[in-house]
This record gives structure tokens, sequence and C-alpha cells, in this order.
């Protein structure tokens, strides 16, 4: 048993017979049981499922019928992805005892391939948050600094595979929640294309920007996990198939744009040392670094804050108590509407269904939801054209390292700031990852790296080019 | 730029939200704040065709999916059921 595991090592132990899958879920059962009391990244651990997966993995191995790379191996999964039979809380009061009716896609997709379920990870409630700090069910501790957050909302996973409480994970990323706690945690985070990844049994926050992904300890391991779970489904109609073919990329020739609406101002200076250093070392290894222009893109978090809470307060009017979740006890229809709403949401959720439905409402509409979606198609158009001059783009992946617990909780816009960086992939649909380059202040630091959409394959190549120059 | 009551009442009454006499003036404060923010926004002209992403639509057969137990599953989660149905309060009210 070696002391820590990727997906390519566990597979590699499995296969070799060094271990086997009841031993190694065993070994993260315990070390997620163990550190759980303290770091808080986990709200279900599912002992028995997950020791009845890995019996059947060990079987199946046995019996020369191993399935592949995901066969036997323990992974976590995100509190808002469906797993059947497992409680999904979304890190809401509003569902703390929903148990889900079905697998999402993806869950699926991993069980088909023999992955073994640890259990849900904690996250801000309904993915709204960049803290992990909005979960009903308490915050989660960066596994380096307890006083200080993982990020969010996909912060339970990323403290999870910190602290190597899982092989791998799962998250969702709707703003950036799946890279910038990879970035504050030092570990590998990939945003698919939209439509790459089916949203089917994902709980939907803002459904033109949500995508699940891999967070995982290297380029790798994501792509391996990206492999499994990508695809048209006729469940999700929003998604289709992509190029899958390798490009055959390295970093001599590559061309790497960085975007000059990044790079003026609003990072630390020590975190942007940190990706600049990489920039250069990319250089030395004969990539080509150019300046771009990006037109319309430093508005990309005021689209995000208008088109994302619109969808929000779509997203969110089901859980009014009715078919599942809490129903408060009231006299009348509208009062349990009002009073399930209002005790089983948090804060922030009522605050960003607030600003959507005021954004959506009449006399409101053209002013913001209507000119946010057409910032959005040039946003959109501006990436297209830079893509045809550049091969990836580079920014640091978020402005400062992991902030303390509180810091940003009494004004909610220094909380969206936190996305700068992150939203503008959300909002144009285009696949960007996260991947540590470095610590500033003792605490780790995330490059971003950002391709054309549907150039998913190539990006997980680039990314892997720059995982070697670290 | 600033909320008032009356847009909070409303917006409150749309979103089926209720918000206590306490939390009403951080609400209207931080949506004050937010949408001052996001006024940054251009009036752009629409671009005249498309960009990707763009619906593609991936169909499926159109036969009943038998999805064994689901039902059951749904019905479980109801927090008020009987036989196959949610029960709900009344819809229309008859006082």
């Amino acid at each position: 048993m070696e002391s820590s595991y990727t997906l390519a090592s566990a597979a590699a132990a499995l296969e070799a017979r060094d271990v086997s899958s009841a031993e190694l879920t065993e070994r993260y059962l315990r070390a997620s049981e163990t550190l759980n009391p303290t770091l808080n990244a986990y709200i279900t651990i599912a002992r028995d499922e997950a020791l009845a997966a890995a019996g059947a993995a060990d079987e199946r191995r046995a019996q020369g019928a191993a399935k592949g790379a995901l066969d036997g191996v323990p992974i976590a999964i995100k509190d808002n992805i469906l797993v059947r039979g497992m409680r999904a809380t979304a890190g809401s009061r509003i569902l703390d005892d929903y148990l889900a009716p079905y697998d999402a896609t993806v869950i699926t997709k991993l069980k088909d391939a023999g992955a073994v379920i640890l259990g849900k990870t904690n996250m801000d409630e309904f993915a709204m948050g960049s803290s992990t700090e909005h979960s009903a069910y308490g915050r989660t501790k960066h596994p380096s600094d307890y006083d200080r957050v993982p990020g969010g909302s996909s912060g339970g996973s990323a403290a999870a595979l910190a602290a190597d409480m899982c092989v791998a994970a799962l998250g969702s990323d709707t703003g950036g929640s799946i890279r910038q706690p990879a970035a504050f945690t030092g570990t590998v985070g990939f945003k698919p294309s939209y439509g790459a990844v089916s949203r089917y049994g994902l709980m939907a926050m803002a459904s033109s920007f949500d995508q699940i992904g891999p967070m995982t300890k290297t380029v790798a391991d994501a792509r391996t996990l990206y492999q499994v779970m990508r695809g048209a489904d006729t469940h999700d109609q929003t998604t289709r198939a992509f190029d899958t073919s390798s490009k055959e990329l390295s970093m001599n020739g590559l061309r790497i744009g960085l975007p000059k609406q990044a790079w003026g101002e609003g990072a630390d200076e020590a975190v942007r040392e940190a990706v600049q250093e990489l920039a250069a070392k990319a250089q030395r290894a004969g990539a080509q670094v150019v300046e771009v222009d990006i037109p319309y893109t430093q508005e990309a978090l005021a689209v995000y804050y208008v088109v994302m809470p619109c969808e929000v307060s779509s997203n969110m009017s089901r859980y009014d108590g009715i078919r599942y979740g809490a129903r408060a006890a009231a006299s009348t229809l509208l009062e349990t509407y009002l009073v399930s709403r209002s005790e089983g949401l948090g804060e922030e959720i009522q605050r960003r269904i607030l600003l959507g439905t005021y954004a959506l409402s009449k006399g409101y509409y053209d002013a913001y939801y209507r000119r946010a979606t057409i910032v959005r198609d040039h946003i959109r158009a501006a990436y297209a054209r830079v893509f045809e001059d550049v091969d990836v783009l580079l920014t640091p992946t978020t402005p400062s390292v992991a902030f303390r617990a509180g810091e940003k909780l009494a004004d909610p816009l220094a909380m969206y700031l936190e996305d700068i960086f992150t939203v503008s992939a959300n909002v144009a649909g285009i696949p960007a990852i996260s991947l540590p380059c470095g610590t500033a202040h003792g605490l780790p630091v995330g490059a971003h790296l950002s391709a054309a959409y549907g150039n998913d394959y190539a990006l997980l190549e680039i990314a892997e080019a720059f995982e070697a120059l670290v | 730029m600033q909320i008032t009551d009356q847009e909070l009442d409303r917006l409150a009454e749309l979103s089926r939200l209720q918000l206590p006499a306490e939390r009403r003036e951080t609400m209207k404060r931080d949506l004050a704040s937010i949408l001052s923010y996001v006024e940054r926004l251009p009036a752009l002209e629409p671009l005249a065709s498309g960009v990707a992403p763009r619906a593609v639509a991936t169909l499926r057969e159109d036969v009943p999916a038998q999805e064994v137990g689901v039902r059951d599953a749904i019905l479980e989660e109801a927090p008020d059921a009987i036989a196959a149905h949610v029960r709900v309060p009344a819809v229309f009210d008859r006082t």
C-alpha cells in the first residue's frame, strides 16, 4: 500500500495485485472518517456502499473481467450530483433528508466503469459561493491552514482531494467552482466545454453555465475521468460529442496568449509572479508568449451576475416544499411556499433569487437580462477570434491565495470578485483548467489555462505540458 | 441606485420568499450594491449571427423509458403522499 495514490497509480497497483480495491477503499474510508470531524469535507461518507462496490470490483478482477482505469478506484462526489439511494443535500437545509431517486448520467458512467463512490462532499449551498462558507452543514477547512477556506463551491471535493481522503473527486463549475478551489488547495480542476458532460442528475444552478468536471491530483487523471464522463446524452439536450483526437501539441511552437484584460491589476503581486514564472518557463521551452486583447471580457463578471441570478431564480422555484425536500407546516398553499422556502433556503440563495427576479421583471428585463445576453454573445465571439491567433490563454486562476474564513462574508460583491479570472470561461462556454504552479505567502497558487470551444483534449494536452514545467 | 421597500416587497412576492424585518435593510443594500456593479454593462448591438455553443438537440426514440421503481422512489421523497399522489394544501381558497 502506498501512502498516496493518483488514479493512474491506483489503477496500476490494482492491476499488479499490489493492493485490492477493498484495501484501497478501506484506506480511503479510514482517512475520510478520521479527518472529516476536523475538515468537514464530506456531508455523507458511504462506507457500506463503497465497500460493496469495492468487493464487486475485486470479484470482477479475479474473474479477469476488470473494466479499465477506474475499476475499483475510490472517488468522492460533490453533493449536488445525484447518486441513487444516497443522500443529496446540495449543502442546503431544504434537502436535508432527500435521497436521490436516480443516478446522474456521470454517475451511471462512473459506476459502469467500476468506480467506487466514497461519499458526497460539502459545498456552498446549491453551488452559490466561493468559499464553502455558505453550506448549511458548516464550513470546510483548508487542509493546510484550518483558519482558511478551501474555496468554493466545490470546497469539500477540493479539501478531500488535497488531504488525500479520496483518489479523485467530481465537482461542478458555474463561475469557477471547480477551478478556484483547485487553485486554493494546490490541485487540478478542469471545467469542460459547455455541453461536453451531461448535466442530467446535476442539481441545476444556472443552466447555461453549469458543467460537471474532474478534480484530481494530476492532469492525466483529469483526462482519465473526463474521458469516462463526457459524451452526448439524450437526457440533456445541451450535450454534444466533441473531437477527441490528439493534437500532438508540445511546448515548442505553442502560442500562449496573456489577456491584457486579466493582467492589468486586481491580482496579488506574489500570485501574479508565480504565474508569470510559469509563462517564462514555457517561453524557455520554445513557446511563444504574446499579449492579447479580448474585447468586452472585462464585462464578463457583470454579465455573469445578471444572467446567472436570472437562471437561478428560475431553477430554485422547484424548491417549494411540495414534491421533495422540507415542507413547512402552513395553512395555505401560499404560506407553504413562503415558509418552506424562507426557512429552507439560505441567505445567499435568497439574495440571488431576488436579484434574478428583478433583472427579469417587467420594466427591467431589457436593461438587465437582454443587455447582458447580448454582451455575452460579443464575449463569445471575441474568444472565438482570439483563438485563431493563439492556442491557449494563461492567467492566474484567482486574485489571491486562500483567504481566511469570515474575511469575505460582510460584502457579497467582495466574494463575487473572487471569480474574476474564472467566470469568463463559463460565460463563453470554453474549456478551462487550473493547475498548481507554486506558492505565494506559503499557500498554493493556480495557473489558469483556457482554449477554444470544443478543444478540451487539446487543452488537456497543453496543460500536461505546462504541468511538466512546474 | 436604491431598492425601495415597495420594490423589495414585489420581488419577495414574485419569488415566494418572505424576509424577516431585521434582514430587509441589509438585503436592500446588497441588491443595490450588486445592481450598481452590473449597471456598467454597455448597450451593444445584437450580433448578426449566433456564436457557439449553439443548441444541437440530441433526440431520443419516442418510446417510454421503463425505469423500474423510480415512481416509488419519487413518492418516497414527497413530504406528504397518499398512494400514487403527492398531497398538497388546497389550491383554491374557499373562504
